[in-house]
């Protein structure tokens, strides 16, 4: 399981700083924040990967892994580092718990759970069709051995500049971006072979992020509703074993949205008292009212001065921006 | 990962074992299929061929040193283009490498 250490080092690396950004974690906002470093980590080490076979170190050679391994792991405490000094900068007094940043929705409903046991079934058969169609075949569809494990096979076989020549082969689409060839030259690094594993690992990270961020992004019982749609619709599980590229854009719009939009990876500066966008629960102290706030705040009509003088007013009208985009995106059924 | 009857593994298969006849990079010859070139499955063998033998580039001509013949793809009764080659490996299923004969 080589493969999986491939994956995971960078995602580690990364998720040290999501972590110890955000300090407390509801397991939601970890889920999240598990997805969200699992995407960025395949897609950073591509670009370290890239670079790598550009510098003509090739990734056949033990060279290229340790070269990798020490960069994840400067990476790593890099990020331990810069987190440590933020959190003792702090001022200890006035920094709030960020209990708020990512609030459980209460339970809705006469069976909460009815709903998510669903979603986790259906999310079992998902997984085990994606598995039966990775084994049936394993070099995945057309595009996935045509395209993008071709131009991999290139980069890892190519050690000795010969990879380029996938540049002269037309109808391979040479144009196309080295995120998931990069990637798959990586992990087949780390195996020392080319395994059919590696590239059916990799889309298999990209769909469970996919429904992972979905899912820890939407509030209420909604969230399991657009999961299990995700996952029952046929499209997405054919494209998942496909091992091309469209599941991993996808996965990178959507935690692009859950970034920009979701509640579960937003990190409140230090003494600010904003709430977040999607917030149900006002956090402590806050005056100004949660857009997503159903319980009105009885001192919503009343600003806190606080708020504005720890929060720079470019801040709070993207925040206010983004709360009411996202307040509109709410009046949809899903 | 199991190997089941999935085509491109069985075809991989096939070329794997012509890989050894052939240098480790550059350009190989392809025999054009005499009818029917652009047929689903042919162009999938071409397309799996380049798979499995990157990175060497596969190409759709006969002026190269190697040429590689799928079983249906050379005329019954000799085929022209095939003239001056000799064959150097032939795989399981009968897909073959010919070389250019020194002269």
């Amino acid at each position: 399981m080589r493969e999986a250490i491939a994956l995971l080092l960078p995602a580690c690396a990364i998720g040290v700083v999501l972590y110890r950004s955000a300090g407390v974690m509801s397991a939601r906002a970890a889920a999240a924040s598990l997805a969200l470093a699992l995407c960025l980590g395949i897609g950073f080490s591509s670009v370290v990967s890239t670079a790598l076979i550009f510098s003509g170190i090739a990734p056949a050679s033990r060279a290229f892994v340790l070269i990798d391994v020490a960069t994840w792991a400067i990476v790593a405490a890099l990020s331990w580092w810069t987190t440590s000094a933020a959190k003792s900068r702090e001022p200890k007094a006035k920094s709030p718990k960020p209990k708020a940043q990512s609030p459980e929705p209460e339970a809705q409903g006469r069976a909460p759970w009815l709903l998510s046991a669903t979603f986790g079934v259906i999310a079992i058969v998902a997984l085990a069709s994606v598995v039966a169609s990775s084994m049936a075949a394993p070099h995945g569809d057309w595009d996935a051995w045509a395209i993008w494990n071709q131009h991999a096979r290139f980069l890892f076989r190519g050690g000795d500049g010969s990879w380029r020549e996938f540049l002269s082969i037309a109808w391979s689409q040479p144009d196309y971006p080295l995120l998931l060839p990069a990637s798959v030259a990586r992990v087949w690094a780390y195996a020392g072979h080319e395994s059919t594993l590696g590239p059916a690992l990799i889309a298999m990270v990209f769909g469970i992020a996919c429904v992972t961020l979905v899912v820890t992004t939407l509030d209420g019982q909604r969230r399991w509703i657009a999961g299990a749609l995700m996952l029952g619709a046929t499209t997405f599980l054919t494209q998942v074993p496909s091992q091309c590229a469209d599941v991993p854009l996808a996965c990178f719009i959507v935690a692009t949205l859950a970034v920009t939009f979701g509640d579960g990876l937003r990190i409140p500066p230090p003494g600010s008292r904003i709430p977040g966008p999607g917030s149900r629960i006002p956090s402590p102290g806050s005056r100004i009212p949660s857009p997503g706030s159903r319980t009105p705040d009885p001192g919503s009509r009343t600003p806190d001065p606080g708020s504005r003088m720890t929060s720079p007013p470019c801040e709070k009208w993207c925040s206010v921006g983004i709360a009411r985009c996202s307040k509109a995106a709410g009046r949809f059924p899903i | 990962m199991r190997r089941g009857a999935d085509p491109v593994a069985a075809l991989e298969t096939e070329f794997r074992a012509l890989s050894r006849a052939l240098p480790l990079s550059g350009p190989v010859g392809f025999l054009r299929y005499d009818t029917d070139d652009d047929r689903a499955d042919r162009v999938m063998t071409y397309y799996v061929a380049q798979y499995t033998l990157a990175p060497r580039v596969v190409e759709k001509r006969t002026d190269l040193e190697f040429v590689i013949v799928a079983p249906d793809a050379a005329r019954a009764a000799g085929d022209a283009r095939l003239v001056g080659f000799e064959p150097v490996a032939t795989s399981k299923e009968g897909y073959r490498v010919y070389q250019r004969r020194t002269q």
